[in-house]
């Protein structure tokens, strides 16, 4: 199975790319758009600001890339920024829209719920619309380091939560073959590799 | 809010070392071995610092940052010697999930918020080395070596408004003594900032670590507490769980 990972020049690239060759995975990297193509499974992922990231992907041509792939029903899975990207717009970067995959939107943490960014590991719980497949993640912790987290609109997307205490955030999204992750599953130890594992198996499985 | 425990590794390249108030560095060994030792242990995040690369102007880790990303899937940080988005996104191409600023900073304040546009806040640490000086305490740049005359809680108070992510704070005072943190200088930072706060220097046994937290701190850097071995990671998380603070295991 092709892995294709988008490199737009503003993501922690290497880590992802450790870590998909961790898993055995076959893995391309894509800079223009024109791997996309040929991936069983897009993998977007970001270390940046919204508007820095949507920039890069307009003027790369991988916008346009990845919403293709979007419609295919291949697997499309965003990490971090990668994610928040998928959605419509970010307070991070108001004047600036996403790639619109999934309704929703980002929005900043609340200072006075908490230290802004949310940063570090943070337990996170499966929705109850989740069938029991994938055990092994479920209540465990992931590496989390965000100052924005994600609403999605969608009603059928399939939601788990971190829990900060006095504040919930999104922690993964999934509708149909798209999927969205908050958290760094590559920076998040030998359990944030299997979870990615399963959630690439998984999204292939609907194919 | 889950405590993080942190590893804190001050590189001589090629060398992991070891000093006492940022001086007389004395080699302890090779730095990927002990990050996946600590890795293997649980520790939460690496953090590597460059004690001489602001004396060559150039941020010299890349390498050993890719080395460890290809084996420690947790989150590493970059100091020393980042001046510019360049370096800073070069570290971040390499495998850094963070960068850390001091030096390049207290020069230019404005290359935070620059940085932080490109990688965005959460990616962007402000180191402050601090001293005590009468009753406050001064920042101090080049790995210890350079007064600036800049009041650590002064600068502390404006860190969040240039666009920082995080405030890593090394008290030099207590650095590799083992005599225990700064909670003086811990209390006053947090009470002037609202971003997460990991103190740095003079920790040896995990009580020292709990109060850090109930204190209020996001987490501690550990350095000769760990390298030489005083204690482990597992007795810091069991001393945190037994005290009610949230630990990752």
């Amino acid at each position: 199975m092709k892995i294709v990972v988008a490199d737009y020049g503003l993501g922690n690239i290497f880590s992802v790319v450790a870590a998909l060759s961790r898993l055995n995975y076959e893995v391309k990297i894509d800079l223009d758009g024109s791997n996309v193509d040929a991936a069983d499974c897009l993998i977007v992922p970001g270390v940046a600001s919204f508007g820095a990231g949507m920039s890069r992907l307009s003027a790369t041509g991988q916008a346009e890339a990845i919403l293709a792939h979007s419609l295919s029903g291949k697997p499309l899975i965003g990490l971090c920024l990668g994610a928040q990207m998928f959605l419509n717009n970010s307070d991070e970067s108001p004047e600036i829209s996403g790639l619109g995959i999934v309704e929703g939107r980002c929005v900043s943490l609340d200072t006075k719920l908490g230290r802004v960014p949310n940063q570090g590991w943070t337990l996170v719980q499966q929705a109850s619309n989740i069938k029991p497949d994938q055990d092994d993640w479920r209540h465990q912790y992931f590496y989390f380091s965000h100052s924005y987290k994600m609403e999605v609109d969608d009603k059928a997307a399939q939601i788990s939560t971190g829990n900060l205490g006095n504040e919930n955030v999104t922690a993964t999204f999934q509708i149909e073959n798209v999927a969205g992750i908050q958290f760094h599953p590559e920076r998040s130890g030998l359990h944030g590799l299997t979870f990615l594992q399963n959630q690439i198996t998984t999204l292939c499985s609907m194919c | 809010m889950v405590f993080r425990v942190i590893a804190r590794l001050d590189i001589k390249p090629p060398n992991l070392v070891k000093g006492i108030h940022l001086e007389g560095f004395r080699k302890l060994g090779v730095p990927a071995e002990f990050a996946t030792d600590y890795y293997l242990q649980g520790i939460d995040e690496i953090m590597y610092q460059d004690i001489v690369a602001s004396l060559y102007e150039r941020p010299g880790l890349a390498e050993l940052v890719s080395e460890t990303a290809s084996e420690v899937f947790i989150p590493i940080s970059v100091g020393g010697g980042i001046r510019t988005i360049e370096d800073a996104a070069n570290m971040v191409r390499s495998g850094a999930d963070k960068i850390s600023l001091n030096t390049a900073c207290l020069r230019n304040p404005e290359i935070i918020n620059q940085i932080a546009q490109q990688l965005g806040s959460q990616a962007v640490t402000v180191a402050i080395e601090a001293k005590k000086l009468g009753s406050s305490w001064t920042a101090m740049t080049d790995s210890g070596r350079e007064h600036t005359g800049v009041d650590v809680v002064e600068w502390a108070s404006q860190l969040e408004g240039l666009g920082a992510g995080e405030v890593l704070l090394t008290s030099i005072d207590q650095d590799g003594t083992f005599s225990g943190p700064d909670y003086d200088l811990l209390d006053t930072v947090l009470a002037v900032t609202n971003l997460p706060v990991i103190l740095h220097g003079g920790y040896l046994t995990a009580e020292q670590i709990v109060i850090s937290a109930q204190q209020g701190a996001s987490g501690v850097a550990l350095a000769s507490a760990l390298h030489y071995k005083k204690i482990t990671v597992d007795e810091i998380k069991q001393s945190l769980l037994k005290a009610g603070v949230e630990v990752r295991l």
